[in-house]
């Protein structure tokens, strides 16, 4: 029966792709951000970086479970293009990610579920200045 | 190790043991959910084990079952304390991918595991052994599949309740809570499927696996518009999250079986229903031997794409 190499053919990608997708968090040069949501709150600092890529590390309190999105602008101008995202936030949960950043106007989303246009601000990316 | 920022919670005396209970609940509707899934699957694979004789199988089918939890949890403790980072879009593209795989092997099995019932129905044990010789190996490979595409997603969920111990122990008791009951769900299905008799067993366990790949696919399709590689990501179909707040214990429990949530995309919908309808008719089609053989007489069954070894071929064994 050949259905087993070709099972196993098909499940080798599944192995590869994790390592193929993954890459470094770009040592010591991710911007730190810190962002305090909850239902109805959300407050990001600092608001204004310079950077290429930032380290988004959310604190959620309160009512959950929450959500936490990295917006950028799309072709009509507004922030619907997802950058970055952490979802599952119960009450007193931390969870960090990174997103690769070009400069320009950012946003970020406090959010109770996926359909929730949630609570945003904004963020400011600048190109990083050489020293 | 990322620089961790941690901002004090608000204090509230009064406040504080209902959050908390409310805080456990949560994570145990998290942990419930991320579980559901794969633990029905696992315990449909190991009753159809367990019934037709081959728990010599099992060990094979943990393995699996292991391998994946395993995977996952090292990837996400990875993700979470390690240098390397998941791009958001590598990361929705991943799950819709390995949700698509899943699917395509569950379908597969599900459709194996009827022409297996065939051979059940005409006698021929010595074909059913030969058949799950492969078989072994391919539940083991669905298991693990199964297991491994809500892995990551519950992996990084728990390193993260576990990195919030050190202010509060209440998210991970609620996540790990929440997927133990999940696996006595499972083990309950497991239960129920071994009194069913066995032509029961077959129509009930396919037509369920059925159902739960419908959302699967479903699921998948959403990390893919997520990731933007398919449109249509705020083009719902529905939104009935007003009545049914996501984090409910009925969306919960509709999550976990059937894959529906409370607002899903126009795509997902279509989906879903291209999925489903046409594989159950399908699988409830009449076979060409639809009655259970009184003779013994092997079915001239449409030969599958796979390729079963030819009933004709293999003498009778009385």
């Amino acid at each position: 029966m050949p259905a087993r190499p070709v099972l196993l053919l098909a499940a080798a990608p599944l192995l590869v792709a994790p390592l193929v997708g993954c890459a470094s968090k770009s040592g010591g040069g991710s911007s730190p951000i810190a962002v305090q949501a909850g239902k109805g709150t959300c407050t990001v600092a600092p608001a204004a970086v310079k950077a290429t890529q930032v380290s988004v590390n959310v604190n959620w309190t309160g009512e959950g479970p929450g959500e936490v999105y990295l917006y950028a602008k799309d072709d009509a101008g507004a922030f619907t293009k997802v950058v970055g995202e952490v979802e599952d936030l119960t009450d007193g949960l931390t969870k960090t990610f990174t997103a690769d950043v070009t400069p320009g106007a950012y946003e970020i989303a406090c959010k109770t579920s996926a359909t929730d246009p949630g609570t945003r601000r904004p963020l400011q990316v600048d190109a990083p200045t050489n020293t | 190790m990322t620089h961790v920022v941690k901002l004090g919670l608000p204090n509230s005396t009064v406040l504080v043991p209902f959050r908390r209970g409310v805080s456990v609940f949560a994570n145990y509707l998290i942990g419930l959910r991320e579980g559901l899934e794969a633990s029905l699957v696992v315990g449909i694979l190991v009753a159809y084990l367990v019934k037709t004789d081959n728990r010599a199988k099992l060990p094979m089918l943990w393995a699996g079952v292991a391998g994946a939890v395993l995977l996952a949890l090292g990837f996400g403790a990875l993700l979470t304390y390690g240098s390397s980072t998941l791009s958001f879009t590598a990361q929705e593209a991943l799950g819709g991918f390995l949700s698509i795989v899943a699917v395509g092997f569950v379908t597969w099995m599900v459709f194996w595991m009827r022409r297996t019932a065939r051979h059940l129905r005409g006698e021929l044990h010595g074909k059913l052994d030969k058949a799950l010789a492969v078989g072994g190996w391919a539940l083991a490979l669905v298991a693990f599949v199964a297991v491994a595409r809500e892995g990551l997603e519950t992996a990084l969920f728990l390193w993260a309740a576990v990195g919030s111990t050190g202010s509060s122990t209440q998210p991970l008791l609620g996540a790990v809570l929440g997927l133990a009951t999940a696996v006595v769900l499972g083990w309950l299905v497991y239960r129920g499927a071994l009194r069913l008799n066995l032509a029961t067993f077959f129509t009930w366990t396919g037509a369920a696996l059925i159902v739960v790949a419908a959302g699967v696919l479903a699921y998948g399709v959403h990390d893919l518009q997520e990731a933007g590689i398919l449109p249509g990501l705020d083009n719902l179909a529905f939104d009935v999250s007003g009545t049914i707040a996501a984090g409910s214990l009925v969306a919960t429990l509709v999550k976990g079986t059937l894959g529906l949530s409370p607002a899903m995309t126009v795509l997902e919908v279509v989906v879903y229903v291209a999925y489903l309808v046409p594989v159950l008719f399908w699988y409830f089609r009449p076979t060409p031997k639809s009655a259970p053989a009184a003779t013994g007489r092997p079915a001239a069954a449409p030969r599958p794409p796979t390729g079963s070894p030819a009933p004709n071929a293999v003498p009778r064994r009385s």
